[in-house]
């Protein structure tokens, strides 16, 4: 028995949407995302799990969740991220996924670890499907042709959960590779053979197996190729005249030949596995109906209509209740709190006025945006995500962008940044920084109360088709933008499209609830943190008074009316200097804008008129607003600079400067839109018209300078179609794509 | 080596030619870009394996096909880089 000095490491490691973040999240008690498509986990996560025998002296450790992969290699920056932890060998022990229900193809990323080299237990989830399915394993014969430790379990139920952990316990002991291993052709082989001892060098750098790095050399792997080249072992041209020659011998790609072997052991190893022969799937035949010709594109606009329509009508019913909740406790229990207390004035007027008023406006919208997590939620645990990509995938081309950035897209009507992130399973830079610039005008939960206050205040009983209208809007303007960027600032041609569709299950109603439940609370800590913060300094600014006129002027004010003449090409005026303070302040975070604008207005009428804070609100906003600046104002805040969190993801994502340019971007367009929609609508200012879309050439004009500048640097060249990616093309017959490199003399 | 094993001549059929409800085999790739095929060969697309149309996106592509028991969704276009042979 080997004894640990550190806490040991162990990675979930299987194909797509295999159920490893089930497994992760039953070891360490974690809630990280789940869904029924492939590429929900996108980065590397970490939890700690501690073994039955904890308490008794047992063991803890650290346990890896990683985006799923077919193989080990690299087209996308989830990918990536697997591929790099697998060979980085930090792992004491890795466990190995597979979906039970489709063991075929999930063997082949096994045989790669095998051939790796990594210590591993095969873990076999999904058992209870595949039992539905009247799949029959036998798991002494699996155990046996693997060479490694196997357990099947279902990874929804704590049973299953404690068997993996019991395996991982029994493994860590001994932590071994898996013993099978492919029989290739003999050339192949040989070739494998003469090649591994000069590369033992290079393997043990990174502590891989020789044998490996030599098989994916013959394989043309660009990122092992590089590699190897770089550390000086072999030349390329070299590795490039062994490929031509073995190719001409083999007299097929050498890629298709080790695939083929490999895939001729997985064969004998699924003798062990048996599975009934079947007429068409349940799910396919779901998908010969829903994905029809005819009917396919009904049923996809129903089912994305209903999501919207289902939040916004049914969430309003319950509005009122929650509004008269919040009031209780944030308005009614706060001044009688205070009163019991004899506080000052001035605290209450910060606390209930203030913070109270601003709290209550936005918990007044928990049942809208509750709603809208819980469609989404089904959306993504149903198995429809994916089919809904491969249904606008045409459509997505126009725009120049793969029908897979629609997943990411879909997940930005919760919350954007996660959708930012889900744009790492794209194939290429451009369609990833393309998509992450449409997705904040997938408009976010958080805008929900914005777009409901002021439609309630100001297109009573027509509310419901305001909401949706700036949806709609949202989506043409990520249109546009996609259409706008792909073409400028990231030309190129959209990668291509393999996307694995999953089956289609019934929805948890537990897991949807459990699921929804934690993005609202998450959304809620943070909103009820940053109204507080935001409404409590502007009462303090609000409080010093600085004019002396008869007008009451306080540095608050003061500041609302100085930047107003930036906002009042779309229609807010002077004296609706509350509104400019909430565009400021939503920078921060969207919901602010509400917090900020009811606060605002409540300072402005402090000691002014009684009455009920909610209605009067309302009143304020039907003042200040006419039906068409409110409109805009809309349109102003579906539009801009995205919340704190999102720039930042983005940045994050793409680098500082294209962090910034999409932030920028966003407020020129939303200035823009909003200022033609107003000015046509009501103001009927042509030269604000003209200035506006002059704006939007400009744009348009920068970007494409811009993009020149990038292509120039090398950006355009992605993953996917890097100059090394063609070595296997050195075959006879050549390559259709890239043309050929002269003949080497 | 492929030994070529006396059926039916074959003809370049590709995905897009193929309807759904029908099956052929992977004879091998005509075009190669290395990342495509690449991931393609991993899903186990591989030489000899039985490809079925399930059906085709209302606009037509992509393509809904099965293959060793799972679904997949490829375009038709791209999907010409398999080479089929159609079995009844
Ligand atoms: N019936 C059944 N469903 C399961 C089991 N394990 C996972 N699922 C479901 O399978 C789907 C995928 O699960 P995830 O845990 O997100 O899979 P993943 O491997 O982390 O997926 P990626 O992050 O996309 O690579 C979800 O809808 C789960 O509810 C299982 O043992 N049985
Ligand atoms: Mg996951």
């Amino acid at each position: 028995m080997k004894t640990m000095a550190r806490i040991p490491v162990i990675a979930l490691v299987g194909n797509p949407n295999s159920g490893k973040t089930t497994i992760f999240n039953g070891l360490t008690g974690s809630r990280q995302r789940i869904g029924n498509w492939p590429g929900v986990t996108v980065e590397k996560k970490e939890g700690t799990h501690l073994s039955p025998g904890w308490a008794s002296g047992g063991d803890s450790m650290t346990v890896v969740d990683l985006p799923g992969v077919y193989a080990v290699s690299a087209s996308a920056e989830d990918e990536r991220v697997a591929r790099d932890f697998i060979l980085s060998r930090e792992a004491d022990l890795i466990v190995n996924v597979l979906d039970a229900t489709n063991l075929e193809r999930n063997l082949y990323l096994t045989l790669a670890l095998a051939e790796i080299g990594v210590p591993m237990v095969v873990v076999l989830t999904m058992i209870d499907r595949a039992h539905a399915e009247g799949i029959k394993i036998d798991l002494e014969a699996l155990t046996r042709a693997i060479g490694a430790r196997v357990v099947a379990v279902n990874g929804l139920v704590r049973d299953g959960v404690a068997e993996v952990s019991r395996a991982i316990a029994s493994a860590l002991h001994d932590p071994r590779p898996a013993t099978v291993a492919v029989e290739y052709a003999r050339a192949i082989e040989d070739r494998i053979a003469t090649w591994t001892p000069g590369l033992a060098g290079a393997a043990s750098g990174v502590g891989i197996n020789a044998t490996w790095l030599a098989t994916s050399l013959l394989e043309g792997d660009p990122w092992i190729t590089g590699y190897v080249v770089e550390t000086g072992t072999f030349d390329a041209d070299e590795i490039d005249r062994v490929r031509t020659e073995l190719a001409a011998e083999i007299d097929r790609d050498i890629d298709v030949a080790l695939a083929d072997a490999r895939y001729a052991t997985i064969g004998k190893i699924a003798e062990s596995v048996k599975r009934p022969a079947r007429g068409p799937s349940i799910s396919e035949r779901i998908d010969r109906v829903v994905l029809g010709r005819f009917v396919g594109l009904p049923i996809f606009l129903a089912a994305m209509f209903s999501v919207f329509w289902t939040t916004i009508t049914v969430g309003e019913t319950f509005i009122e209740l929650f509004e008269d909740l919040a009031g209780a406790v944030f308005i009614d229990g706060v001044s009688a709190a205070l009163a019991a207390l004899s506080a000052p004035a001035i605290l209450s007027t910060i606390l209930v006025d203030g913070v109270g008023t601003g709290l209550q406006a936005v918990a007044a919208f928990i049942p809208v945006i509750g709603l809208m997590f819980v469609m989404l939620a089904l959306l993504e645990d149903s198995g429809y995500m994916a089919r809904a990509a491969f249904i606008v995938d045409r459509v997505m081309r126009l725009f120049g962008l793969p029908g897979k950035s629609f997943v990411p897209m879909m997940i930005g009507f919760g919350c954007t940044v996660p959708a930012m992130l889900g744009t790492r399973t794209l194939e290429s830079k451009r369609d990833r920084f393309t998509t992450i610039f449409m997705s904040p005008l997938m408009s976010c939960g958080a805008r929900l109360p914005v777009y409901a206050l002021l439609a309630a205040a100001l297109f009573p009983g027509r509310a419901g088709l305001v909401v949706f209208a700036l949806y709609l809007t949202g989506i043409a303007l990520a249109a546009a933008t996609g259409f706008l960027v792909s073409r400028t600032l990231f030309p190129g041609t959209p990668s291509r499209f393999i996307l694995e569709l999953p089956p289609y299950h019934v929805p948890r109603p537990g897991a949807v609830l459990g699921a929804a439940w934690r993005r609202l609370a998450a959304f809620l800590g943070r909103a009820g943190v940053v109204i507080a913060i935001a409404v409590a300094v502007l009462g303090f600014l609000d409080a010093i008074e600085t004019g002396d006129g008869e007008q009451r002027a306080t540095v608050l004010s003061s500041f609302g009316r100085s930047i107003t003449p930036v906002f009042a090409p779309f229609g807010i005026t002077e004296e609706n200097w509350p509104a400019s303070v909430g565009i400021v302040t939503g920078v921060f975070a969207k919901e602010d804008v509400v917090g900020t604008l009811t606060a605002a207005y409540a300072y402005d009428d402090a000691g002014g008129t009684a009455g009920d804070t909610d209605t009067r609100v309302l009143e304020r906003l039907r003042e200040n607003f006419s039906p068409a600046a409110a409109f805009a104002f809309l349109l102003f805040i579906l539009t801009y600079t995205p919340c704190i969190a999102a720039v930042v993801t983005s940045m994050r994502e793409m680098g500082v400067v294209l962090g910034s340019v999409l932030a920028g971007y966003l407020a020129v367009l939303a200035w823009a839109v909003a200022t033609v929609f107003y000015q046509v609508a009501e103001g009927g200012d042509l030269a604000q018209i003209l200035a506006a879309v002059g704006v939007l050439a400009l744009v348009a004009v920068v970007f494409r300078v811009f993009g020149r500048r990038l292509a120039a640097g090398g950006f355009s060249r992605s993953v996917s179609t890097s100059s090394a990616a063609c070595l296997s093309c050195r075959v006879p017959g050549g390559c259709a794509v890239i043309p050929r490199k002269p003949p080497t003399p | 080596m492929t030994s070529e094993t006396p059926m039916e001549l074959s003809q370049t059929l590709t995905l897009k030619n193929l309807a759904p409800g029908h099956s052929a085999v992977i004879v091998g790739y005509a075009e190669c870009e290395r990342p495509y095929r690449a991931r393609l060969l991993a899903m186990g697309l591989t030489t000899e394996t039985v490809i079925t149309v399930v059906t085709r996106a209302p606009f037509g592509d992509p393509i809904e096909v099965r293959v060793r028991g799972y679904n997949l969704s490829l375009r038709a276009g791209e999907a010409a880089a398999l080479i089929l042979r159609e079995i009844s």
